[in-house]
């Protein structure tokens, strides 16, 4: 948080997505000053979903994935830990 | 893998045959403790896409054979403070998918039919399982950033999101990662791979983070 609230311009705002982060470090106060906003998400609201389902159809957004059977679940799992 | 009983679709829940289901990094953080308990045993998976099997006996919303998603939000009570200011997100009684529930690593899954969402034609089904979470997310994130026309915006620890290329409304784009290997899967045009003493050559007016470290 430190990293992106220092390139932050004045009046900026830094979000935060995560459902889970570790442990904010302790910053100087200059970070934050200038009225700079930090917040986070939490969860959706279902209007969120419907209109972002309505522009990536519009836009449109291409995802690319890799497929992995049910079966081989954990494999997924490990292979997405693997690109933190 | 085990087997278990298929679900049945209670009063207005749907029941879905999965045709796909996304991994995000929530189920990681689920599936190894990092988040606390909710559910045991739990089937994990919060992005399922799939075909609507049958439906409970006060479900009138899809016919069988619609194609529909399941995410995040399973139910919320739709009564309390936070439903009632359109804050649903927040409400105290709410379910998740894959966490206080069960969810769509499975043939099978159950959802309300109104906390289910028609997907678009133009997508296949492995396609718009990312959208679910990683994509309605990072779409609430962009709107609480309050992004401007001409802002410009910095990505930091995007995961699921880290191969997208942003365009919103005309604003510049700053992808940020302290990861090698997600700055060569994002592509190198407009990503910085900062040390975290390194500061880049322009300031950004927003920043959407997902990193894990605080």
């Amino acid at each position: 948080m430190p990293v992106a609230l220092k390139v932050l311009k004045k009046g900026g705002t830094l979000v935060l997505a995560g459902i889970h982060m570790s442990t904010i470090p302790a910053m100087d106060y200059n970070l934050l000053y200038w009225e700079r906003v930090v917040r986070s998400v939490a969860n959706n609201t279902r209007q969120d979903g419907e209109d972002f389902l309505r522009v990536a159809a519009e836009i449109p957004i291409r995802t690319k994935v890799q497929t992995f059977p049910l079966a081989e679940a954990n494999r997924a799992s490990t292979r997405s830990r693997a690109t933190r | 893998m085990a087997d278990i009983p298929t679900p049945e679709p209670l009063g207005d829940q749907v029941l879905v045959r999965v045709k796909a289901c996304g991994v995000c990094r929530t189920d990681l953080h689920i599936v190894e403790g990092e988040l606390k308990p909710r559910k045991s045993p739990l089937v994990p998976g919060h992005q399922v896409v799939g075909v609507i099997q049958k439906m409970g006996p006060e479900a009138h919303r899809f016919p069988v054979g619609a194609r529909v998603g399941i995410a995040w939000l399973h139910q919320t009570d739709g009564v309390c403070e936070y439903c009632s200011a359109g804050k649903e997100n927040l409400c105290p009684q709410a379910t998740f998918t894959g966490y206080t529930v069960d969810g769509g690593y499975a043939e099978y899954a159950v959802a309300p039919e109104a906390f289910v969402y028609p997907i678009p034609e133009s997508f296949s089904d492995v396609d718009a399982a990312p959208l679910l979470c990683a994509g309605i997310i990072g779409f609430r994130a962009l709107r609480l950033s309050a992004i401007q026309p001409g802002g410009r915006l910095g990505f930091y620890g995007f995961g699921a999101r880290r191969t997208w290329r942003y365009r919103w409304r005309g604003t510049g784009v700053l992808k940020c990662t302290c990861s090698r290997v997600t700055q060569r899967i994002s592509g190198s045009r407009s990503t910085w791979a900062p040390s975290r003493q390194d500061t880049p050559a322009v300031n950004i007016r927003t920043g959407a983070e997902t990193a894990r470290a605080g």
